[in-house]
């Protein structure tokens, strides 16, 4: 951890990323405290207003406060984004670790199974899956977590190749080592520091995604405040209501840009791939 | 060679295919490629032996030790440790060998997890075969990083934080973690300073001896074999060509090619001397005859047909131990 | 090739090089005369390949800071222009490195490459350059010299490479050939026929050679002079005969009795290692391993000074009377624990 903190902290880049990403992250840690109005509660009186004292960043269509939307679609953006990927990552694990340490028949069918899902291009296979399972915050995760899978099992599994041929894998297997601990205590510690790096960058692959299934009304369901679907909403009064599609638009790009500087960094400094420590 | 036979090699021969040739046609395959690494190779090493596989590129030392150390099954014969054959462990067997048979690898760094400190790397042996209770393992690291000579601050750091000796040093410390019997070393000091060279080399012969260890050490510089054994075994393109007691191969080698060997070995006050011609022949598509015959300078027709055995040349030595691959061995001592 | 000039063919006078704060290469004072062989010797650290890449020009500003003078034939080096350099390289200098395999260009075949510098440095058209290239491969002991021009270099074994590397580095007659651990990387009786290859090129054409070894023995057999580097210093130079038959200084007397020989009985290592460049005492900078140092060797350094037919870099030497014998250093006994800065 120490180690981790010395290399980041002299990336400008990361630095500057991961402040962004905290202003974010706080935003949406503390949403509950820091929004003045429940993000659904519809006022129609006071549809369609400009920033103004009680409402900072405006109102929509139905009257619900703009700025309590951005906050609490924050956490959706960051849930959704964190959650997709873990779980994606649970899989690509599983697969990937799978194929690298059995290979033969083992290895040739499930690689070829990620061949597949590979085939596709991201947003296809979010869109198709969203399709199978319908629409909804857990339901966009779950999509989303599935078409991760394939990129994930194929770095781990080509991790996993590398590592495995080290030395000091065979001499632990020298030493008496069993199997499962060698794959515990050697391998996977060894495999999973880049794997943390790419699965930092893909963070901001997901949010977009996520963003997008909203926008095009195959995400998360009304009246859920998704930046995506706050973005979708206020499209219709772009030029009457520009705040609607506005800040959350804004906020979405900043978010992206923080996590991309981040991730760069990270990568920078230590992937092994790109010549990091 | 007094001592319990620990391991046993019996007529061993290790083929890889590596590749095929072209074939005559669309629809034929070629023939495979073979890289015989090792060509019957028979050898016995006893408890508190010191043996020194020497040989260069090609000659099988490493291959020879893998299968020794059964990471790699043998293509034919068969290797036994305590006359047992390792094919055939069983589990606890398996355990016992791997305890009582400690590597050290030639690249001692990568030989090492880089994410475990070096105290983690010298507990997991202890911990691993429960040498001592856990509140005794930081006290027994610590006496095993003295015994190599090694500060106790290095316990905290990680592999990729030592200099090259340092970490062969810990690779030794390592080996001696769980007790072991026997050290098997794979060219432990090549490519290191010749001072600090030197100081391993004067460690690794008095752990040896002070612990009555048995020693298999792979090298290719005589000189190292012979301050570190007391049996040398030189091997060339996959054979044991002689082998016998260091002061004996030494003063009067028999085979053409340890003596080329041993002039070809720079030294102090004497000319550079380039006895052997020819380039080292590939393992693959071995010829038939003696190996060494394209380059023997006393090669005769003879040799390029029949391939010598390894045995006790007419008039053995006194003790015996002596064997030679040639059909013609030479009698006088060298003359360096 | 004799070239007419009397005095040597190299000489370097007080050559420092110094990267950041450090002074990796410290008053290096050496010569080279016309058709003789010089060794570096040295463990790591002690700048042998820094002085050979400075040599030829490889290790230049703005990367390194370079004072003092390095002549060749006549030419200072230091401050040379890169275009001037590289009409030296590979025509009046020739260089041969360790690994062929990484210094031989994959794209290109062997015919090619040795083909290169005749082209450039000596103009010779297409096909004299062939002719000479194939000339050249016997000369270095490759057979069927002539299909081996269109061969690719990783379809030949190492020693072949090494020998394809000497031919480029002798294909223009240089005057000093440069040889960085030209058979590390080969099998011992591989290297034994490299090294006599070398020589015997060497000798024929009259040029000159410094070789960087590690191998003690081997600068024994193939160099007629040594310098021996500790840390950026040199601390004794001289005929090989004397520095390693019997050497004087204490260093030298340390890694003299640390190589491995067939009849070696017990080795005596120094202790300690070399220090880091933060760490470098100021006066000697073997000071601190050196049995017989004195509060005067971490402050001043000593100088060159001629003594029983070798130069030497010692206080106990220039302080003594001149009919006076160097002691012979205490046997060093066992390694005991060092500190965290041991090898």
């Amino acid at each position: 951890m120490k180690s981790f903190w010395k290399a980041v902290s002299h990336q400008r880049n990361a630095m500057f990323g991961l402040a962004i990403v905290g202003v974010f992250i706080l935003m949406a840690v503390f949403a509950p405290v820091l929004a003045p109005y429940n993000p659904t509660e519809q006022n129609l009186e006071f549809a369609l207003q400009g920033p103004s004292a009680e409402h900072w960043l405006g109102t929509d269509s139905f009257g619900q406060d703009v700025y309590s939307r951005m906050l609490y679609g924050a956490r959706l953006a960051l849930g959704i984004g964190f959650a997709s990927v873990a779980l994606g990552l649970l899989g690509g694990l599983i697969i990937g670790l799978s194929a690298g340490l059995l290979g033969g028949r083992v290895e040739w069918a499930l690689m070829r199974l990620v061949d597949a899902i590979l085939a596709f291009p991201e947003i296809i296979l979010a869109i198709a899956f969203v399709a199978v399972l319908g629409m909804g915050t857990d339901k966009v995760v779950y999509a989303l977590a599935i078409s991760f899978v394939g990129p994930f099992a194929r770095i781990v599994r080509s991790d996993v190749l590398q590592v495995k041929a080290r030395p000091f894998i065979e001499a632990a297997r020298l030493m008496g080592v069993s199997p499962f601990r060698i794959i515990v205590r050697h391998l996977l510690p060894n495999v999973l520091s880049s794997l943390m790096v790419q699965a930092g960058i893909r963070i901001s692959t997901a949010i977009l995604l996520e963003s997008g299934l909203s926008f095009f009304g195959i995400g998360v369901v009304p009246p859920t405040p998704d930046w995506g679907l706050i973005i979708a909403e206020g499209r219709g009064f772009i030029t009457m209501a520009p705040w609607i599609s506005g800040f959350p638009g804004v906020a979405l790009a900043l978010l992206l840009i923080g996590l991309t500087l981040l991730g760069d960094g990270l990568r920078d400094a230590f992937d092994p791939r790109s010549g990091g420590h | 060679m007094m001592g319990t036979p620990l391991f046993t090699v019996l007529d061993v021969e290790k083929t890889y295919r590596v590749g095929t040739t072209p074939g005559s046609g669309w629809f034929s395959a070629g023939q495979p490629r073979l890289l015989k690494a090792l060509n019957g190779v028979r050898l016995e090493i006893a408890e508190g032996d010191s043996i020194a596989l020497v040989g260069e590129s090609g000659s099988g030392k490493s291959t020879l030790v893998r299968l020794m150390l059964g990471l790699e099954p043998a293509t034919d014969g068969r290797l036994l440790y305590r006359q047992v054959d390792i094919e055939q462990f069983d589990r606890a067997a398996r355990q016992t060998f791997r305890r009582e048979v400690a590597f050290i690898y030639q690249d001692a760094r990568g030989s090492m997890n880089p994410r475990m400190r070096i105290r983690a790397i010298l507990a997991e042996p202890l911990r691993l075969y429960r040498l001592c209770p856990e509140p005794e393992v930081e006290g027994r690291v610590l006496a095993l990083l003295e015994k190599v000579g090694l500060a106790a601050d290095l316990a905290d750091r990680y592999p990729s934080e030592l200099s090259g000796g340092q970490v062969r040093r810990v690779a030794v410390a390592r080996a001696l973690a769980a007790e072991p019997k026997t050290i098997v070393a794979d060219e432990s000091v090549a490519g290191l300073d010749v001072s600090v060279q030197a100081q391993l080399l004067n460690l690794l012969r008095g752990l040896c001896r002070e612990m009555g260890l048995t020693l298999i050490f792979i090298t290719h510089d005589l000189g190292v074999a012979s301050y570190l054994c007391t049996r040398i075994a030189v091997l060339y393109l996959g054979r044991i060509v002689e082998e016998g007691a260091t002061a004996d191969i030494l003063h009067r080698p028999m085979h053409p090619y340890t003596r080329g060997l041993m002039r070809a070995f720079p030294s102090f006050g004497r000319p550079l001397t380039a006895s052997l011609k020819g380039e080292i022949p590939s393992p693959i598509d071995l010829p038939a005859g003696c190996r060494f015959a394209s380059r023997c300078p006393q090669a005769v027709p003879f040799c390029l047909t029949s391939d010598p055995v390894l045995k006790h040349p007419e008039d053995p030595d006194p003790n015996g131990a002596r064997r030679v691959a040639c059909h013609f061995p030479i009698r006088d001592t060298l003359d360096l | 090739m004799l070239n007419g000039q009397s005095g040597p063919l190299l000489s370097l006078q007080d050559f420092t090089l110094r990267r950041g704060p450090h002074a990796v290469l410290d008053a290096v004072t050496l010569t080279l005369d016309p058709g003789r062989t010089l060794g570096l010797l040295g463990e790591s650290g002690a700048g042998k390949s820094t002085l050979a890449m400075a040599l030829i020009g490889l290790l230049r500003p703005p990367e390194v800071e370079l004072f003092g003078s390095m002549v060749f034939a006549g030419t200072e080096l230091v401050g040379l222009p890169e275009a001037q350099y590289r009409a030296l390289r590979g025509n009046r200098i020739g260089l041969v490195f360790q690994d062929a395999t990484a210094s031989l260009d994959p794209c290109f075949t062997v015919g090619q490459q040795i083909c290169e510098p005749l082209k450039r440095h000596l103009g010779l058209g297409s096909r004299e350059a062939a002719a000479r290239a194939i000339e050249l491969l016997t000369q270095v002991g490759i057979p069927d010299a002539r299909s081996r021009l269109n061969a690719y270099p990783h379809q030949l074994s190492g020693g072949m490479q090494q020998r394809v590397m000497i031919s480029i580095a002798l294909a223009c007659n240089p005057q000093l050939l440069i040889a960085d651990e030209p058979t590390s990387a080969l099998d011992v009786t591989i290297q034994a026929q490299i090294m006599e290859l070398i020589l015997l090129q060497v000798r024929a054409s009259g040029s000159s050679a410094i070789f960087v070894l590690h191998d003690l023995a081997l600068a024994a057999q193939v160099c007629d002079d040594i310098a021996v580097l500790y840390a950026g210093q040199v601390v004794e130079a001289g005929p090989a005969t004397a520095v390693l038959g019997t050497p004087k200084h204490p260093y030298t007397i340390g890694l003299r009795s640390c190589v491995v020989e067939l009849d070696s009985e017990l080795l005596k290592p120094l202790v300690g290692s070399v220090p880091s460049l933060n760490e470098m005492p100021d006066g000697c900078h073997f000071c601190t391993r050196c049995p017989h140092a004195i509060p005067r060797c971490f402050k001043e350094r000593p100088p060159l000074i001629a003594y029983q037919g070798r130069a030497v870099a010692c206080w106990l030497i220039a302080d003594l009377p001149t009919s006076a014998a160097v002691p012979t250093p205490a046997p060093i006994s066992a390694p005991t624990p060092v500190g965290a800065g041991a090898p």
